[in-house]
């Protein structure tokens, strides 16, 4: 669903991605792991368009994505949630959600004129998903009043609401205590259960092994191996890239 | 054509102590407005009310030029930088203390201009072709001079390699051991100081009101615009940059 | 006499709520740093004066002068979309002093320094808005308005994609947002809305010159803005009255009245000093100025 063809992007000096391919299949959760600095964020950058890459494609089931803008691409059914918290802290978790649903919210004169109703259905999808997170209770708090744990599960939820065919999860469990890990990793893999692609990265190789069908070991900015759990746990070239030489 | 290269020199003047003050802080001082006003009547007060020597009202003037850019900085900057405050909060800062300036200005000595009648104006000495008076070139020489002065400190001497490092980058100057308060403070004395410098000569070239500081400002910041600054980098380059900016905002709009 | 006196503060509450409400749809609720707002107003002032000195029915320039500053509020628009705040503020702000420079010196369309007096007031089938209290009246509805306005195009699902780009813009891009579009929208319209009360003035003070229009001017709309509260419109209308009433105390204090201009910018400059160290979110707001 997801193919990526040599890639490349330098910052500076750095070569932060190295002529780095790999595919995403559909309906799979695949986890993107390796060391610091393998430039995994970076793919990520690039795949959703934050940044441009020098050199490389990438196609989104056969069209090809490279260097669209950030909107365009989100609106072509690539949907991510971020390292560092990207809330919007002025406005209420039910307001951050609302925004994900639909793009309605940019016609103006449909909005003056009342025309664009939050509707029962709308309202009814917030209420399920944080419902199903357990967080219902703060669905009119301010976003910057929420715990960090509690402004993970918004935005995870905020990005599985934005219509998506991938979804892209960068270490969605980072900093998060292990009773709210747990439900994480079970609301994936309910979401894989629905026929969703995920894609993530993710420092916590337990939590990685635990829910991904396939594993893609990044280094020094390129894929040095990929498979199932398995596989990957007993691959050399993995291990010698953790652990160093 | 001299008035305009006259102009000029003091413009540029003006501009290499506030790029000075801008490369290294990082953020826009309008206020630098503020300081050659209120030096300029200052040095008006000493000068022409008060009839103190000449020589020693100049130095009066660079000194409350200096400390005033320096109490601006330690006293309205600071406490914001202190709390993290964005540099367009301070560039709003500074058009206030500007206008803090300037009104007090205006409430101290009036608004009507003020000249000073001390030197000839119609003694002059033909050059190519082009009539000078003594007081222009003077100020041409003053002028070359406190360049070379500023490229010397710049380039020469200890504080002005501190000063472009902090410009560089400040995290990296920090590191190296340069305290980055000290520097910015210094920044403001010795930009305030040349700015001491231009508000000395342009009354004796023009004449003084209590919105010179603002007209200043404005038409250096057009020119700069004009002249297609969009990052300051080392101070020396953007000071260059502004310079050729206020060589095109003399073209254009000679009659603000 | 104190009729007169009370209406012509009422009127210039009218105006400067529009200008500084309008200012509040790209600063305070889509987080653009607009320092040239005060050029939008210079050119609904001046647009509204140079056609209605030419004849042209004053109803319709006022439509006209605010579709122009929304032109401008678009020209601004481009190349500001992709900056980061600090630089957009600089920029914004060059552009105003470009525009002050236009107004300026190109005297054969503006008469520069000299200004543009004699200037009409409106007229709506044969009625003349010539007395202070007529004109109030039109500035009251204007002004009403705009706060409605206002409010239902915040209050919207468009109010807030707008106020999710202040937070994050970022991640209002990667759900979809159009932010580059959405925030163009937040100029012209506040742009449209300024150039309305630039008319607004022009036609009440009847007589107008570039000195009105400089960036010094912008101080007490920003006062405004930020005593009211970022994205708080009851915030911003309580705030005018009080920027607009508090310094005609100085008035009944004895001050000569030469000295009022200047003790006025003085109250202007330190309020804002004050507010922004003691009291950043304002009185009404709840967001606080980065």
């Amino acid at each position: 669903m997801l193919k990526v063809n040599n890639l490349s992007k330098k910052f500076g000096g750095v070569r932060a991605v190295n002529d780095c391919s790999f595919e995403i299949e559909r309906d799979k959760i695949t986890a993107l792991i390796g060391p610091n600095g393998s430039g995994k964020t970076t793919i990520f950058n690039l795949i959703s368009g934050v940044i441009k890459s020098d050199l490389g494609k990438i196609f989104l089931d056969n069209e090809e994505i490279t260097d669209l803008s950030v909107d365009k691409i989100s609106n072509l059914g690539i949907s991510r949630v971020f390292q560092q918290e990207r809330l919007f802290k002025n406005l209420t978790v039910a307001e951050n959600l609302l925004l994900a649903i639909d793009n309605e919210d940019t016609k103006l004169w449909k909005n003056i004129f009342g025309l664009n109703k939050i509707t029962r259905e709308k309202k009814g999808k917030i209420h399920k998903i944080l419902k199903e997170f357990n967080i219902l209770e703060i669905k009119n708090k301010t976003a910057k009043k929420l715990s960090f744990g509690q402004k993970r599960l918004v935005e995870l939820a905020r990005t599985v609401l934005n219509p998506h065919k991938l979804l892209m999860l960068d270490e969605p469990v980072a900093g998060v205590n292990p009773k709210i890990k747990k439900d994480i990793a079970k609301f994936l893999l309910g979401l894989k259960k629905q026929k969703r692609t995920i894609l993530l990265i993710e420092h916590d190789m337990l939590f990685a092994f635990s829910v991904a069908d396939v594993i893609i070991v990044m280094d020094a900015g390129r894929v040095i191996a990929k498979g199932s759990p398995d596989e990957i746990k007993n691959n050399k070239e993995v291990l010698e890239a953790y652990l160093g030489y | 054509m001299i008035n305009g290269l006259i102009a000029g020199a003091i413009y540029a003047l003006v501009a290499s102590g506030f790029s000075l003050i801008y490369s290294t802080n990082k953020f826009v001082h309008f206020a630098h407005g503020g300081v050659i006003a209120l030096s300029a009547y200052f040095f008006y007060w000493f000068f022409s009310l008060l009839g103190i020597n000449f020589y020693l009202a100049v130095l009066l003037t660079i000194l409350f030029a200096s400390l005033l850019g320096y109490l601006f900085n330690r006293f309205f900057y600071k406490p914001f930088r202190v709390k993290k405050a964005s540099p367009s909060i301070l560039l709003v800062f500074s058009i206030a203390l500007l206008i803090l300036s300037e009104s007090v200005v205006l409430l101290l000595f009036g608004a009507d201009v003020k000249t000073f009648e001390f030197i000839k104006t119609n003694q002059g000495i033909e050059i190519a072709g082009a009539i000078i008076t003594h007081l222009q070139l003077v100020i041409i020489i003053v002028s070359i001079i406190l360049f070379l002065g500023l490229y010397f400190l710049m380039k020469k001497t200890k504080i002005g390699k501190a000063m472009r490092a902090v410009a560089d980058n400040k995290d990296v100057a920090e590191i190296i051991g340069i305290s980055s308060e000290k520097i910015y403070s210094w920044s403001f004395i010795v930009g305030s100081a040349i700015a001491g410098a231009a508000a000395i000569l342009i009354p004796l070239e023009q004449n003084l009101t209590p919105t010179m500081g603002t007209n200043l400002m404005i038409k250096g910041f057009t020119g700069a615009i004009i002249g297609g600054v969009q990052r300051a980098r080392c101070d020396f380059r953007f000071f260059f940059t502004w310079f050729s900016g206020e060589f095109w905002n003399l073209v254009f709009t000679v009659r603000i | 006499m104190i009729d007169g006196y009370f209406i012509h503060l009422l009127i210039l509450i009218g105006i400067y709520f529009i200008l500084a409400a309008s200012l509040q749809l790209p600063l305070g609720y889509s987080g653009l740093l607009n320092f040239g707002h005060i050029a939008f107003f210079g050119i609904g002032a001046y647009t509204y004066a140079i056609l209605t000195l030419n004849g042209l029915p004053p109803i319709f320039v006022f439509l006209v002068a605010g579709t122009i500053a929304a032109i401008f509020g678009f020209l601004l628009s481009i190349p500001t979309n992709k900056l980061k705040g600090d630089y957009l503020a600089l920029m914004s702000l060059g552009f105003s002093f470009v525009i002050y420079a236009i107004l300026l010196n190109w005297t054969e369309l503006t008469r520069g320094p000299l200004g543009l007096p004699g200037i009409p007031r409106p007229i709506i089938f044969d009625f003349v808005f010539s007395g202070n209290s007529s004109f109030f009246i039109l500035v009251l509805i204007i002004a009403a308005t705009s706060y409605l306005f206002l409010h239902l195009l915040t209050k919207s699902p468009f109010g807030k994609a707008l106020e999710a780009i202040r937070d994050d813009e970022l991640a209002a891009r990667s759900l979809g947002k159009n932010t580059f579009r959405l925030k163009s929208v937040s100029l012209i319209i506040s742009a449209f809305m300024a150039g309305i009360a630039g008319s607004l003035f022009a036609a009440y003070i009847t007589f107008i010159d570039p000195s009105s229009f400089t960036f010094v001017n912008l101080i007490p709309i920003l006062l405004i803005v930020i005593i009211g509260g970022i994205a708080s419109l009851p915030g911003t209308f309580f705030a005018t009255i009080v920027i607009i009433l508090l310094p005609e105390l100085f008035r009944f204090i004895g001050l000569p009245s030469e000295i009022l201009g200047p003790v006025r910018q003085i109250f202007y400059a330190l309020a804002l000093i004050l507010i922004i160290y003691f009291k950043p979110r304002g009185f009404y707001g709840k967001i606080d100025l980065e």
